[in-house]
């Protein structure tokens, strides 16, 4: 566990010191990340005081395990949120017609490898559509509100409103398989981690994506197309989501169109409480990591001491509510506004 | 005499409501066309009973938005609303969905004060409390559905006993609305939500102050999700945890159908109620025409996304712009020039 939070910062530092020049000036050792590991670690262990069954390497797993597919989810997001272009309210209507296209291409007996291509294409377009008209000047989040009602109602006219099965797959070990004791999505997870972290600090549009989050104006009249950045943001949220669902479907062999309910709220909590900059230019996908980490950590110690699903949302909606709180007021006084 | 010129001036005399009226024409004649059936009064009485709750939900989300900010929480809080009705029904039913809507109100007020104090994106701030009122809303009835003692039902079907296409209910909506409306219209509190929201920096420069229009707006919004959850589950009888989750894409919807700015300061209550009465016939006649669920949402979605393209096409910087309307769309798209996002 402690690994994936260990290996990215480095460079996820060194992006926003790269990308933003004028960011870089009053750039300090990062106070959020060190509060989140605090906090982490802080949980950790009081959990593990307070609680029987949750220091143990069986717990670990499941902690993970619920991470993961809200973390590959939420790591996507983080280009859109990192790009200046807030969030998006569509991830989980997103998943749920990837998910029930690529069953129904299953059952129909398509190529795996076909079928996947199809989704992601399909991810692409729905990224490009989204991105361009938010490029346009339009407000993400009601873009995004109108784009996941017009998919969801879509996913049920495809679907016919039933879930689909798809029998046994040639997928099913992207769901299902172990290696070391870790479930495969775990492992995604950690790579997307990895290679959004790489993206950023190494990759040309990675760096630019940077920059469009941290000043537009300056971005633009450095010749980078915001319009373009917006929608490869966009792209990488959907194919984000795209991921998530095949990793789904190739676990449960079956697709639903309420199969992701709560995921976009999910990954919107561990953006939030990974402290990404609502207003973009700052933020890492390791701290999306270690928010998506930490919400799945505090939801297993709350399954653990037996509390309600109505005591475990409003618990996790204080936390995402004082996580951005505080991390509005650290901005806030590190820029002197 | 002034007050009833700047009175009509403000509220029929700008073509974009002469515009939201010719659609709302447009939508009744289409459907008519489809269905000669279509116009009767038993439509337009369910578009009514519709719009008494959406109506509701819209004016706050349009209030929140005149100040140039977003009130994600308003389904939430209508669905605690609700169940706080639906529980202190003992009380007496006026009183329950009284104080279950004073209750909501004071959240919003407080939310509001948060939001101003802390300089936080309403955005955000929103989303968290949209969260943690789901929670609480399964917290009180323990995620079941709360039902009204039978005694009390007789008197909650008067809410929605048919007065020609009338029921009390919507005449509560009119009312408040109509309050609200005239409030934003000639009231220093309204002018003062109107200017920060169509420009807050020069608001800040003219000594506007900045906390009181938040907390007012945001109270507003409280108020207005708190009195339609509660009304709304009293004459349903029930409130459930899980309940309206679908209210915020049609308010959102709605408002901005009927006009009001989604950068803030544009727009009146009076498009509010003439956008809640396009989205709801457009619906009906959905519905008339046979649509599924899937089907009403999925147009709804999409309303969403033209009204957005419709803004855009619109909000170009000069008629000069509008004219040269592909050039500059495609300029834009080139991605050198871009009107500023507000978060």
């Amino acid at each position: 566990m402690s690994a994936t939070p260990g290996a990215p910062p480095p460079l996820a530092v060194s992006a926003g010191h790269q990308a933003s020049g004028l960011a870089s000036r009053r750039w300090r050792p990062s106070v959020e990340m060190m509060i989140l590991i605090g906090m982490l670690a802080l949980l950790v262990v009081v959990s593990a005081l307070t609680t029987s069954g949750f220091f143990n390497a069986d717990n670990a797993r499941a902690i993970v395990r619920a991470a993961a597919l809200t973390g590959i989810v939420a790591i996507g997001l983080t280009f859109v949120t990192l790009s200046g272009n807030l969030l998006s309210l569509s991830l989980e209507q997103t998943a749920a017609i990837c998910g029930v296209l690529l069953a129904m291409m299953l059952r129909d007996g398509w190529a795996a490898a076909l079928a996947l291509l199809v989704i992601l294409g399909v991810a692409i377009v729905l990224g490009v559509v989204q991105g361009g008209v938010v490029a346009l000047g339009a407000n993400p989040i009601i873009v995004t509100l109108g784009a996941g009602a017009a998919l969801a109602g879509l996913t049920g006219v495809i679907s016919g409103g039933t879930g689909i099965s798809t029998g046994p797959t040639s997928i099913g070990w992207l769901g299902t398989s172990k290696l070391l004791g870790f479930t495969m999505p775990t492992y995604v997870f950690l790579a997307a981690a990895i290679l959004a972290a790489i993206f950023l600090a190494r990759g040309r549009a990675g760096r630019a994506l940077m920059l469009v989050g941290s000043n537009r104006d300056a971005a633009a009249a450095s010749g980078l197309s915001v319009t373009r950045t917006t929608m490869l943001a966009f792209v990488l949220t959907a194919v984000g989501c795209a991921l998530a669902a095949t990793i789904t479907v190739a676990q449960f062999q079956r697709a639903d169109t309420i199969q992701f309910e709560g995921l976009t709220f999910d990954a919107l909590a561990a953006i939030l409480v990974g402290g990404t900059a609502i207003g973009g230019g700052e933020g890492s996908p390791a701290r999306t990591a270690i928010g998506a980490l930490f919400i799945a950590t505090l939801g297993d110690f709350m399954v653990l001491h037996n509390y309600s699903f109505g005591l475990r949302m409003t618990v996790q909606g204080a936390v995402v509510l004082a996580a951005v709180t505080v991390f509005h007021l650290i901005r806030r006084r590190r820029t002197g506004r | 005499m002034s007050v009833a010129v700047n009175f009509t001036r403000r509220w029929l005399g700008q073509p974009d409501v002469l515009s939201r009226i010719g659609m709302l024409a447009i939508v009744w004649i289409v459907f008519s066309l489809l269905d000669a059936s279509f116009a009767s009064a038993d439509i337009v009485f369910s578009v009514l009973q519709s719009f008494a709750f959406l109506g509701l939900i819209a004016t706050g989300v349009g209030v929140a938005m005149i100040a140039g900010e977003l009130d994600l929480s308003v389904a939430s809080m209508a669905a605690v609303a609700g169940i706080l009705a639906v529980k202190m029904a003992g009380l007496g039913l006026i009183p329950a969905i009284i104080l279950a809507a004073l209750i909501a109100c004071l959240f919003g007020v407080i939310q509001g004060a948060c939001i101003a104090y802390l300089k936080i994106n309403s955005i955000v701030f929103t989303i968290g409390t949209l969260f943690a009122l789901r929670g609480v809303a399964n917290l009180l009835t323990n995620s079941k559905s709360v039902l009204l003692p039978l005694d009390a039902l007789d008197q909650s079907e008067e809410l929605i006993e048919r007065i020609w296409v009338f029921c009390p209910y919507v005449f509560i909506t009119l009312a408040v609305v109509l309050v609200i409306g005239i409030g934003m219209a000639i009231s220093k509190w309204g002018r003062e939500i109107y200017a920060i929201g169509g420009a807050r920096a020069e608001s800040v420069a003219a000594g506007v102050p900045q906390v009181r229009p938040l907390v007012v707006a945001f109270g507003i919004s409280g108020f207005c999700a708190g009195l339609g959850g509660a009304l709304s589950a009293v004459v349903a009888g029930s409130g459930a945890a899980e309940a309206y989750s679908s209210v915020l894409l049609q308010a959102v919807t709605a408002v901005l159908i009927g006009g009001i700015g989604l950068y803030g300061g544009r727009g009146t209550i009076f498009n509010v109620v003439i956008g809640c009465l396009i989205l709801e016939s457009f619906i009906a006649g959905l519905i008339d025409q046979g649509a599924t669920q899937e089907v009403q949402q999925l147009a709804t979605g999409g309303l969403l996304l033209l009204v957005v393209a419709v803004e855009f096409v619109t909000g170009l910087e000069s008629s000069d712009d509008r004219r040269r309307f592909p050039t500059e769309f495609f300029r834009r798209f080139g991605g050198l020039r871009r009107k500023e996002l507000r978060t």
